[in-house]
């Protein structure tokens, strides 16, 4: 084993299930959440020399942009066969209707963000990663990261009115404000 | 601590960490109280929708290593295709400049006895490299070579 295949097989060991996790979480199909996780490490082993230090935030990145890239092209292929994209949870996951549509809503809102707007919103929110780490893995700087999640987060409010307001749109949350 | 500024530290909040003059802030103010409260809900229907995460086994850490060797040999391999194809392009630029220089009657194999201007076509470096091979590679690229260099003058 060289160098190089040691330091990725270390990253392998500390990471490769969070990294598949993340992508089954989007895709909820295993062996694509494998495809990821795989191509996520392949992209390590090729860009050693430009990630510096703890790998993880940057393999977590890479892990969410390729799984929403994956499910964007999953869309597609079906839009092109004349289905609808897949949006909810398969029939036989136990969650109520209602938690999977309000999931499906997310992952559209989501997926209306900007790359990365959301590559910083699953890294701060999801992950729980500090902003430093945030902006080390994307190499953007701090107050970019921070610029990044603010407008997610505006842009998320905008695309996923609160759960009263839409069950029942004559209910505005504001007016309970003071 | 204004309102403006818990505005700017609201995205902070994310992952729960508490900032006392934040804390302080909040308790007092009810607009940012509900403002915050609303990040938070926010916050917590984006990890409600992607969590828990499925139970899912990582691929095999000697199929990712062969993947990435895979990859490695063909970005090897499309660099060689390239420089190669860079080559060629010198190639036939080097013909061409090659062909338009070359004036029709001189002998590019022999030196002529007679005072000639001076030519990149007289250094003999080059001169042997045309004779290999009017036209070829190797004449090419001396030829663009010894365009850039002052060439010597022959005289009888």
């Amino acid at each position: 084993m060289s160098p190089r295949d040691r330091v990725v097989a270390a990253a392998f060991a500390a990471h490769a299930a969070a990294v598949t996790a993340i992508a089954a979480r989007v895709l909820g199909d295993a062996d694509a959440a494998r495809d990821v996780c795989q191509e996520a490490f392949v992209r390590l082993h090729a860009r050693l020399d430009e990630v510096r230090g703890e790998p993880g935030p940057w393999l977590r990145a890479v892990a969410w942009r390729l799984a929403f890239d994956a499910q964007r092209r999953r869309d597609r292929e079906a839009r092109a066969l004349g289905r609808e994209p897949a949006r909810t949870a398969a029939p036989r996951d136990p969650l109520p209707l209602e938690d999977r549509e309000e999931a499906a809503r997310v992952r559209e809102a989501l997926e209306a963000l900007s790359p990365r707007q959301r590559e910083v919103l699953l890294l701060r929110v999801v992950d729980g990663e500090t902003f430093p780490a945030v902006a080390h893995a994307l190499a953007i700087s701090e107050g970019s990261a921070k610029v990044h999640l603010r407008r997610a987060l505006e842009r998320l409010r905008a695309l996923l009115p609160t759960r009263r307001a839409a069950l029942d749109p004559l209910l505005d949350p504001l007016e309970e404000r003071p | 601590m204004t309102c403006d500024d818990v505005r700017d530290l609201l995205p902070d909040l994310v992952p729960g960490e508490g900032d006392p003059r934040l804390d302080e802030h909040l308790q007092a103010c009810a607009a940012c109280s509900a403002e915050a409260d609303l990040v938070r809900a926010l916050v917590a229907r984006v990890r409600g929708a992607l969590e828990p995460a499925p139970r899912v086994t990582p691929p095999a850490l000697a199929g990712v290593l062969a993947a990435a060797h895979a990859a490695d040999r063909s970005r090897r391999a499309l660099g060689v295709l390239a420089r190669a194809a860079a080559l060629l392009v010198a190639a036939g630029l080097g013909a061409f400049v090659d062909r338009a220089l070359i004036r029709p009657g001189v002998d590019v194999v022999e030196p002529t006895p007679t005072t000639v201007e001076a030519s990149p076509a007289d250094e003999p470096g080059l001169r042997e490299a045309l004779a290999e091979r009017p036209g070829g590679l190797a004449a090419s690229l001396a030829l663009l070579d010894a365009m850039s260099r002052p060439a010597p003058v022959t005289r009888r």
